[in-house]
């Protein structure tokens, strides 16, 4: 996974967002998954079209946060979803 | 936030405690169903139950069924399983693909099951449909109200669900009508049954605990998530704050969003009330109350005219779990007792 990598949600996941954290159901688990804000965020903007790059970007123009902190946790919520098939 | 969504109340079966009453109103359109959908969603409703009557009934429950899916609902679906053969379940899979089908059992045996339906063959047509869907990796959660007739069946019941691949959840309360006929409390399970269920070890797991707990209410928490976390829409549009509390707090069809509706609505807001009051009071004054851990507000309201008010099924289940409890307790303390008096001899 890289900056050029492009996501997508799992079509078979349910979600809402609640008050910026978002509650994801896949129909093959029993599990509810929530995540948290920053999580959310990145969620959102998993579309099958934009890069990991590209949403960084929109992350840090809308956060103030430091860069080399938001990649890294770009990539780590990014593969804590795809470990759990919320996203492929 | 969930949503109970009644599509009909045709059935195919004639179940004899079914509370559900049709009121000869105009069942929804397609179009005013899959609008309502529409109105869940922006109103962020999750998880929705598709049920009746028997939704899979309707000609158009595809359409309806894949409305759900596309506007990004957990569905499950609440049915009799008499229609779901292979070519059905595959449908199911790939257009619903739902979180679980929930399936009603009456009975071990066709003379039981078949005999409650009044659809001879029924028994079968559902644990026909059971492997359908399972085979279709798709989960499946029977339902077993535990009446008079199939008690002695429980047991039976949950191997059968075992065998199936299936959950098994069993409820013992018996509520009446919708409109307020009591027969159906007629078929309530017996009084020694009762005791057995709540205390014997055998029905540990369908009881789903090995020893009833008392209820640990957190201040200000309510009886349970009526018009609050849950909401119930009948055929004709009409919304409750559940499938069992029969107040109606508007109409699906007459409203743009639901927002507004939810946070005024005099009648959610008095149903919230009393949850809160009937948790942090009622229960709490009742002499078994901290054992009464399926109270329904619902059924008070039909069956005793206050929706505060211990009715019999309510008292009853309660003892008996109390007495159990208070057994356990007993036990407890003789097996302590006894390892005390082990610890003694070797002291000395």
């Amino acid at each position: 996974m890289d900056l050029n990598t492009v996501l997508s949600r799992n079509p078979e996941a349910a979600f809402r967002l609640y008050e910026g954290q978002a509650t994801v159901v896949l129909p093959t688990e029993s599990k509810v998954h929530v995540i948290n804000e920053f999580g959310s965020t990145l969620w959102e903007r998993i579309d099958g079209v934009k890069t990991l790059g590209r949403i960084l970007e929109e992350i840090l123009n809308e956060y103030d946060i430091d860069r080399a902190r938001a990649e890294a946790d770009l990539f780590e919520f990014a593969a804590s979803l795809r470990a759990e098939g919320m996203v492929r | 936030m969930s949503a109970l969504f009644e599509l009909t109340f045709v059935c195919n079966h004639a179940c004899s405690f079914c509370y559900n009453c049709p009121s000869g109103q105009r069942e929804m359109t397609t179009a005013e169903i899959c609008d309502a959908l529409r109105k869940l969603a922006e109103f962020n409703v999750l998880y929705l139950t598709l049920s009746g009557g028997e939704p899979l009934v309707r000609k158009d429950f595809f359409e309806i069924g894949r409305a759900a899916r596309a506007l990004g609902f957990a569905i499950r679906i609440y049915t009799n399983g008499y229609l779901i053969d292979q070519a059905m379940a595959k449908k199911i899979k790939q257009i619903v693909n739902p979180l679980e089908m929930e399936i009603s059992v009456h009975g071990a045996h066709p003379q039981t099951h078949d005999k409650l339906t009044c659809v001879p063959g029924s028994l079968a047509r559902l644990i026909e449909g059971v492997r359908h869907l399972r085979a279709e990796g798709i989960k499946v959660n029977l339902k077993c109200p535990v009446t008079r007739n199939n008690q002695d069946e429980v047991l039976a019941i949950e191997r059968l669900a075992g065998e199936l691949g299936a959950h098994i959840q069993f409820d013992v309360v018996i509520t009446p009508r919708d409109n307020g006929d009591k027969d159906p409390l007629a078929l309530m399970a017996t009084d020694e049954f009762l005791e057995k269920y709540w205390n014997d070890d055998a029905y540990a797991t369908a009881r789903k605990e090995r020893v009833p707990q008392p209820r640990r209410d957190a201040p200000g928490e309510a009886v349970c998530g009526t018009g609050r976390s849950g909401l119930a829409i009948d055929p004709y549009g009409n919304i409750y704050p559940c499938v069992q509390l029969r107040r109606k707090a508007g109409n699906i069809k007459e409203l743009n969003h639901l927002q507004e509706m939810w946070a005024t609505s005099p009648v959610l807001i008095e149903v919230r009330k009393t949850a809160v009051d009937v948790a942090q009071r009622v229960l709490k004054e009742s002499a078994a109350g901290d054992q009464c851990t399926s109270f329904c507000m619902g059924v008070a309201e039909l069956q005793v005219g206050d929706a505060t008010a211990m009715y019999p099924q309510a008292a009853k289940n309660a003892e008996f779990r109390k007495k159990a409890h208070a057994n356990w307790e007993v036990e407890q303390n003789e097996t302590a007792g006894d390892a005390g008096e082990v610890l003694g001899k070797r002291g000395a």
